[in-house]
C-alpha cells in the first residue's frame, strides 16, 4: 500500500491553512508517487475535497512562476525527503520564508532540540514528531555539529539561552 | 455487526470493519464511516498490523479533510506518512 492519499490530503490541509507553496510541493510529490506506482487518485476523493478549486486557488495565489517553481521542487524531492517534508508541521502561516535560527539550525533541528531540552529520549522525540529514532539521532548529531556541543545538557542550555524553548 | 465465530479473530474483524468503513464512506455517511474505521484501527493496533493501521489512518484523514476539519486531518495523515517511513509497505 502506498500513501499518495496522505500526501494529497496534507497538500489540501496546507492549502486550507494558508500554505500554498507547501500545498503545491505536496501535490507535485503525489503526482510523482502516482506515476511511479501507476496509481491514480479516486475522482470521488478529488471531487469531495474540492481539489480542482483548491489547485486553482493555490496557482492564483502564488502566480504562475512561483507555482511552477514550487511544483518542480515537489517533483524533484526523493521519496525519503518528500516524506520528511510531509511530516513537517508548518507553524508560520502564509509564508514559506524560513526563520533564521541560531548556529544555522534548521526548523526540524530546532523542533528536535526543543523536545530534547524537555528531557525527552530519542524514541520519545521520534514518537512526538512521527519520525524514526534514527532520524532523531541524525538531527541531534547535526545540532551538536552546528553548535559545537556534544551533550544533551549543553544543547538544552543552548536552546534555553537562545529562547528556543 | 455479527460475524461467524470462526471469523472473530481481531485481524479479520478489523479487516471487515475497514471494508465496511470504505463502503459506508462511499455512501457519504462520514460519521458512521469514521466510527467503523476507528474501531478497525483500534483492533489493527491491538494485533500490530502496520498495513492495516495505515489502511484506516489514511481514510480517516481524508474523511476529516472532506469535512474541512484540518486540525483532525493533519495528524492522521502525518501518522500515516510516518508509519510508511518506518515500515516499507507496498
Amino acid at each position: 500500500m502506498i500513501i499518495q492519499y496522505s500526501f494529497f490530503g496534507l497538500g489540501a490541509v496546507a492549502s486550507g491553512q494558508g500554505h500554498p507553496h507547501r500545498a503545491a510541493r505536496l501535490w507535485a510529490a503525489t503526482e510523482v508517487m502516482n506515476e511511479t506506482y501507476g496509481t491514480t487518485l479516486s475522482p470521488m476523493v478529488r471531487a469531495l475535497t474540492n481539489h480542482e478549486e483548491r489547485l486553482s486557488a493555490v496557482r492564483a495565489e502564488l502566480g504562475e512562476e512561483a507555482f511552477t517553481a514550487a511544483w518542480s521542487e515537489g517533483r524533484a524531492m526523493p521519496p525519503e525527503q518528500a516524506i520528511e517534508y510531509a511530516l513537517e508541521s508548518p507553524t508560520t502561516p502564509r509564508t514559506d520564508a524560513p526563520p533564521a535560527y541560531p548556529a544555522g539550525l534548521s526548523a526540524r533541528e530546532v523542533e528536535v532540540l526543543k523536545l530534547v531540552a524537555k528531557g525527552m529520549t530519542d524514541p520519545q522525540v521520534a514518537e512526538e514528531l512521527y519520525i524514526s529514532p534514527r532520524t532523531v539521532n541524525a538531527h541531534l548529531r547535526s545540532v551538536y555539529h552546528k553548535t559545537g556541543f556534544s551533550t544533551r545538557a549543553e544543547a538544552a542550555r543552548f536552546a534555553s539561552e537562545h529562547d528556543l524553548l | 455487526m455479527r460475524l461467524r465465530p470462526e471469523l472473530r479473530d481481531p485481524s479479520t474483524v478489523a479487516t471487515v470493519l475497514a471494508f465496511a468503513g470504505m463502503v459506508t464512506g462511499t455512501q457519504g455517511e462520514w460519521n458512521r464511516a469514521t466510527a467503523l474505521y476507528e474501531e478497525g484501527l483500534a483492533l489493527y493496533r491491538e494485533v500490530g498490523e502496520p498495513g492495516g493501521i495505515l489502511s484506516c489512518l489514511q481514510p480517516l484523514g481524508i474523511i476529516a479533510l472532506i469535512q474541512a476539519d484540518y486540525q483532525a486531518a493533519a495528524p492522521l495523515l502525518r501518522k500515516a506518512c510516518a508509519l510508511r517511513a518506518r515500515w516499507t509497505i507496498r
